[in-house]
């Protein structure tokens, strides 16, 4: 209990001396009139307790903690609220400045080195976009979280079916595809990308294969300079075949003309149904008529 | 006046963003739901696409699927400009629909476990009970791998 007392003592009187010296300092330098009621009320609250100054100022206390940084002993609130008022505040130092000058993200930029290019990202850059020139399809996915033999086995599916699968980060597609037809897709490369170079044009075969991986989901696909979606390639896969499309076409161009042609021909080809059939009917008549001749 | 102490009690300091999303994903529980379907457009705006695939890979993950393995978890991608969506289909019938536009991914995890993964059926203890001979091989088993 005395010790306590001592302790709130030294916490007053500390605060006391310290608002003293400040008071007077004001005063120096202008009338703070917001200080003397706070004054006026530590000296309240000391008398109200009945304690005397006592020396010495600093006290060892007895068990005291170990200094903690990481798990800091909260003050009692009267010991807080005494840091409150005796610890000197000092104006914010970047008061008025813009953001483009407080943000510090916006400072450090301006003293910050930009990282030169990498030589083997280059390298490995131009590769990857000879790679996706040589391709029919050139298919941008997302990877969902997959083990390594899970992946192993997605790329021997992938081998199986005339694809091929490229390691390469956003980095290297951004190195590859900037200033090029393929800039665009630039727009997917967030984040968990793939890259499929697909040696077929059969959007039925790879709509089927992304049923068959499920750590795959196609963002888009390029194909003849054209980035399709997926619902385009859904679209795509939907329509026959070319050969069967151009026979339609053809049908559709040369139907008018057989018409025609079928119509102009249609007495011609009447009459000599007719003739025909009236050869046939005599020649019944003429072998049914004639006796069989004797030997 | 204001204090900056307000917690008169313990102090713990956070340990950042990525060991909060860690435990937001650790809590991830489809036990309650049916259905899950991710909606997004990839050609959209690189803040909302970069939220809703971080999402995407989160739920995806194996630990979190294992919860409930019949729950159906799809990706629906859309190329008409639509905003990012995840729509999950609960057991008990109702649907939750987030818009995720203007969520941060540890911000839908919050929500996610606030409305889907807290109606999960919670596991129940089954107390296990031993016969004496049962209880004897046991002892017995671990004293001979002492020896």
């Amino acid at each position: 209990m005395l010790q306590s007392k001592l302790r709130l003592s030294n916490i007053f009187r500390s605060s006391s001396l310290l608002l003293e010296r400040w008071y007077h300092c004001a005063s120096f330098q202008s009338t703070n009139a917001s200080s003397l009621p706070i004054l006026e009320k530590v000296y309240s609250f000391q008398n109200q307790f009945h304690l005397d100054l006592n020396t010495p100022m600093v006290q060892s206390v007895r068990w005291r903690r170990p200094l903690g940084i990481k798990r800091a002993k909260i003050p009692h609130k009267a010991r807080a609220l005494a840091i409150e008022l005796t610890y000197e505040k000092y104006n914010y130092p970047l008061a008025g400045l813009p953001a483009s000058e407080t943000c510090i993200n916006a400072v450090k930029a301006k003293y910050v080195k930009k990282e030169e290019d990498n030589p083997f990202e280059k390298i490995l850059a131009r590769e990857f976009l000879e790679e996706v020139k040589a391709g029919q399809m050139f298919v941008v996915g997302h990877m969902h979280p997959c083990t390594a033999e899970e992946l192993f086995e997605q790329r021997v599916l992938l081998h199986r079916n005339n694809m091929k699968y490229l390691f390469h980060n956003e980095n290297i597609a951004k190195l590859a595809f900037t200033g090029t037809k393929y800039e665009s897709l630039l727009h997917l490369y967030v984040m968990f990308s793939i890259n499929i170079v697909c040696y077929d044009k059969d959007f039925s075969k790879l709509l089927k294969l992304e049923r068959q991986l499920p750590f795959l989901t196609i963002l888009g696909v390029v194909v003849e300079d054209r980035i399709l979606s997926v619902a385009d390639l859904k679209r795509a896969a939907e329509l026959p075949s070319l050969p069967l499309m151009h026979a339609t076409l053809l049908q559709t161009l040369t139907s008018q003309q057989q018409t025609l042609t079928r119509q102009l021909n249609a007495q011609q080809t009447e009459l000599a149904g007719a003739l025909q059939r009236y050869s046939e009917m005599s020649h019944a008549e003429t072998a049914s008529s004639t006796p069989p001749s004797e030997s | 006046m204001a204090l900056p102490f307000t917690n008169w009690g313990s102090v713990s300091r956070s340990a950042g963003l990525l060991s909060a999303l860690g435990k937001q994903v650790k809590l991830l529980n489809y036990g309650g739901a049916d259905r899950i379907t991710v909606s997004f457009d990839p050609f959209t705006e690189k803040q909302q696409v970069f939220t809703i695939r971080s999402i995407l890979s989160y739920l995806n993950q194996h630990k979190r699927r294992i919860t409930n393995p019949k729950c159906a978890l799809r990706t629906n991608i859309l190329c008409d400009r639509s905003l990012p969506s995840v729509h999950v289909q609960l057991i008990d019938g109702s649907e939750v629909l987030f818009k995720t536009e203007n969520l941060t991914t540890l911000e839908f995890l919050t929500n996610f476990n606030h409305m889907v993964s807290a109606k999960a059926p919670k596991k129940q203890e089954v107390a296990v009970v031993l016969t004496k001979a049962e209880k004897a091989a046991a002892v017995g088993g671990a004293k001979k791998k002492w020896k």
